[in-house]
């Protein structure tokens, strides 16, 4: 009775089911007893045991497949762009000379792009000028201001060599930056006189500077650190304020400096001491006279430096002169200030060869 | 050992000879590159890199493969045993289930194991015993079909 109990009766369908666990004999015992019963009674479930062998034998058979010689050996050789750069950028296997060139070249390619790359100039003047910073009057002592002179003198890109009615060459105007506000009085349309004209300040240093506040109504106030002791705070507030005006009324420069003009030369000769001379000689002969601080034919290493007027109508003739000496390169430039009639003004630099 | 696989895999998977032999290339320069440890193409970790391209390359190129006019011709590939018709396989292929398809040649023509496949198809044992249960004996219907056929001419 017991025996029968344990016995499992399966349907049909369920020994239809487990025919394929049957085929690949994954039964326990009795299910699989239970299926062979059913096997014997039922003629479709042993047709469908039939195919299922059917189909294990068709798939052996399938298994025998022998892969094609050439195909094997394509296939060995086969490459995609992974294997192909990994073999490239094996670099332990690179000979030495060809590491140290694949180095020198990217640190030298890496070296030109932070030289192209980085902003110098503006990362320069950053450094150099701090927005908030205002100069109020950027005063110097005796002597840093004859240095300043003769540096303007040495380099006529530091000195404009500008002209007054008579023809006598003047200082440069102070070129003010947009931040900077002059606290000095008076400023005549918006220059900065030269600084032996500037008013005497007390000469006296101060123990501590005490920093000066200027208001100005179309800018945001700002704190200049003044290195110099002023008079009288009421004397700089209205100093400052008067800067300040005539800085608001101020003409655009771009006005002015198309105005007048100024030939720059360059030429280079190989005997500059004899060639200087000569030359220096010649201006005076057709009626030219130094302009700027310094003499004609000024040294400055193996370059001289000319800086003179000269008459109009001597214009063509000097050059022909100075061309006799070797190429010249002449550029007119345009430049504020205006020469008296007939005046022409030269800014000629020769170095030697 | 693996080439053969690829090669039988793609083309009983594609049905076309030239499909078939590209995908292989692919296949085996894939297998290259990650077997960098040159390890051997029976042990566990490539036998699983395997199946997982068969399956990979069989997934993202089997829209490619002409599923109406098949003819595939094995002679570029390699070679069956004589006597072989590969009907019942064309004739299986075409009204079975992708996945059934997969599943069957890499339990039962590739001969990888229960666990090896269910664990790269990520499916259950159970599953995987279900879909060979229905394919073979769709093919075996087929084989024999085509058994009967012979026998008759």
């Amino acid at each position: 009775m017991s025996k029968d109990k344990k016995k499992r009766k399966l349907t049909p369908f369920l020994c239809q089911e487990l025919l394929y666990d049957y085929a690949i004999d994954s039964l326990d015992a009795d299910r699989k007893a239970a299926v062979e019963e059913h096997l014997e009674e039922n003629a479709d479930s042993r047709r469908t045991l039939k195919t299922i062998h059917e189909g294990f034998e068709y798939a052996a058979k399938l298994s025998q497949f022998e892969i094609a010689d050439s195909l094997v050996g394509r296939l060995e050789e086969s490459e995609n762009i992974i294997s192909i750069s990994k073999k490239i950028s094996n670099y332990n296997d690179y000979p030495d000379w060809v590491k140290w060139s694949l180095a020198s070249i990217l640190a030298s390619l890496c070296i030109a792009m932070i030289a192209v790359i980085v902003p110098w100039k503006t990362l320069i003047k950053r450094s150099s000028i701090d927005s908030k910073t205002v100069v109020l009057a950027p005063l110097t002592n005796e002597k840093d201001a004859s240095e300043q002179e003769q540096d303007e003198a040495e380099n006529e890109h530091e000195s404009s060599g500008d002209f007054d009615e008579s023809g006598a060459p003047v200082e440069d105007p102070v070129q003010i930056p947009q931040a900077t506000i002059a606290a000095t009085k008076p400023i005549p349309s918006g220059t900065i006189p030269p600084l032996e004209k500037l008013p005497k300040v007390a000469s006296t240093p101060a123990p501590s500077p005490k920093p000066v506040v200027v208001a100005k109504p179309t800018l945001t106030p700002v704190v200049a650190a003044a290195p110099v002791a002023l008079e009288t705070p009421e004397q700089v507030d209205e100093s400052a304020a008067a800067a300040v005006d005539e800085l608001s009324n101020q003409q655009p420069r771009k006005e002015d400096k198309a105005k007048g003009f100024v030939y720059r030369g360059f030429m280079m000769v190989s005997n500059i001491e004899d060639v200087s001379d000569q030359i220096v000689q010649q201006i005076k002969e057709l009626g030219g006279a130094k302009a700027g601080e310094v003499e004609l034919g000024w040294k400055r290493g193996t370059l001289r430096y000319f800086h003179f007027t000269l008459p109009q109508s001597s214009e063509e003739r000097l050059l022909e002169l100075l061309r006799a000496y070797g190429p010249v390169r002449i550029s007119k430039d345009p430049h504020p200030r205006v020469m008296p009639e007939g005046q022409v003004r030269f800014i000629l630099s020769i170095d030697a060869k | 050992m693996h080439l053969r696989r690829f090669a039988l895999f793609f083309f009983l998977a594609f049905l076309d000879e030239r499909l078939a032999a590209e995908i292989s290339d692919r296949a085996a320069a894939h297998y290259k590159v990650k077997n960098n440890k040159n390890l051997d193409a029976d042990s566990p970790e490539m036998r699983l890199l395997t199946i997982e391209l068969c399956r990979t390359y069989w997934e993202s190129n089997k829209r490619r493969m002409s599923r109406q006019e098949i003819n595939p011709s094995v002679e570029p590939i390699g070679k069956f045993p004589s006597k072989l018709s590969l009907q019942p396989w064309i004739k299986f292929h075409k009204q079975t289930p992708d996945e059934e398809i997969l599943t069957f040649l890499l339990a039962e023509i590739l001969k990888f194991s229960e666990l090896e496949v269910s664990e790269a198809l990520k499916i259950s044992i159970g599953t995987l015993r279900h879909r060979v249960s229905r394919t073979v004996r769709v093919l075996g219907n087929f084989a024999l079909e085509a058994e009967k056929g012979a026998k008759s001419v």
